[in-house]
């Protein structure tokens, strides 16, 4: 019992931190590691740079700085997701991985095109209005959203009050009732 | 100290009052109104018919913009179930909306409970049972409703 108990404490990263990540990510070899995330972020920068600045060094510099700052941030969030999934018995992650960035399941094969087209997506933004009309209820807070109430309309064109969208929006930006189209 | 309750968490209380899920019940605990005792009929035609699941659900402080936590507290033989009776649902997780409420979710655990799906496992071992020899694990998800999940 002691042995099993003390397994599996290795296998959870204790912190999000990079070290973490990759020592226990030693354990499974074929699991994605934050290093591997890492140089993912990294060749798409360079890509990108590159054809931004028809390969000039001068225009690379500083783009390259900013890249180095995003793959920090990526690394902290790529060693959260593997302790989300350490918790699981069966390492699914030989196959999958989550989006930091959109929390969706992708194919590790598909997992660098999909991170570079999430963090380049444009976020989903909406209109402010105020009701001249009773539109029936706002699925968020489930009151009525009534005449002379301020409200947000989607690009799915979907309304609910602007402060219970701006409360979801804080925590995934997605129309609460159609998450697939972000 | 916990704040006053939401108007949302009243106004769901009271609809799933009046107007029931078929063949499930959940009651707000007296002494917590955001703590719901859960009933759920094994669906007919699925290994479970006949037996009584009893779940509870839990509205966390922020609830709706985080999912409602919910857990068998009956033994059931089920490869999205594990041990602790913790359920392996994506709406659970990273598929939460606060579109969904306490009704869509519970319909899903009944809806899980008709299709069970060893392609994402939660309980291993019953999953591969489920996956190798099927009969014998719907034999076994039979036997224990009987032995554990009779009102």
């Amino acid at each position: 019992m002691g042995g099993r108990q003390s397994s599996v404490a290795e296998e959870r990263p204790r912190s999000n931190s990079v070290d973490t990540a990759q020592v226990s990510a030693r354990h499974r070899p074929n699991v994605m590691t934050a290093a591997e995330l890492m140089q993912t972020m990294r060749n798409a920068r360079i890509l990108s740079s590159s054809s931004d600045s028809n390969g000039s060094e001068d225009d690379a510099g500083p783009s390259a700085i900013h890249g180095a700052r995003q793959i920090r941030g990526m690394n902290i969030r790529a060693g959260r997701i593997h302790s989300q999934h350490s918790r699981r018995s069966v390492p699914v992650f030989m196959m999958d991985m989550k989006c930091p960035v959109c929390h969706k399941v992708v194919p590790s094969d598909d997992a660098d095109i999909h991170l570079v087209m999430c963090l380049t997506r444009p976020k989903i933004t909406y209109n402010d209005d105020v009701l001249k009309e009773d539109k029936g209820e706002c699925s968020i807070c489930l009151e009525d959203l009534l005449a002379g109430n301020c409200i947000a309309r989607l690009p799915c064109l979907c309304i609910y009050h602007k402060q219970c969208i701006d409360d979801w929006f804080k925590r995934k930006n997605c129309c609460p009732e159609h998450p697939g189209d972000d | 100290m916990a704040g006053a309750l939401p108007r949302r968490i009243i106004k769901e209380t009271q609809r799933l009052l009046a107007d029931p899920v078929p063949g499930i019940s959940a009651n707000p605990d007296e002494s917590n109104a955001r703590y719901f005792h859960v009933m759920i009929a094994g669906p007919d035609e699925s290994p479970f018919a006949g037996g009584v699941f009893k779940l509870e659900l839990f509205l966390p402080e922020e609830y709706p913009m985080a999912a409602p936590k919910v857990r068998f507290m009956t033994k059931i033989y089920h490869p999205n179930i594990d041990k602790l009776g913790r359920i392996c649902l994506d709406i659970l997780k990273d598929k939460w909306s606060p579109a969904l409420q306490i009704r869509t979710v519970l319909l899903s655990i009944q809806a899980l409970l008709s299709a069970p799906n060893p392609e994402d496992p939660l309980a291993t071992d019953v999953a591969e049972q489920w996956k190798t020899n099927e009969a014998e694990a719907i034999k076994t998800a039979k036997q224990w409703t009987l032995a554990y999940a009779q009102a």
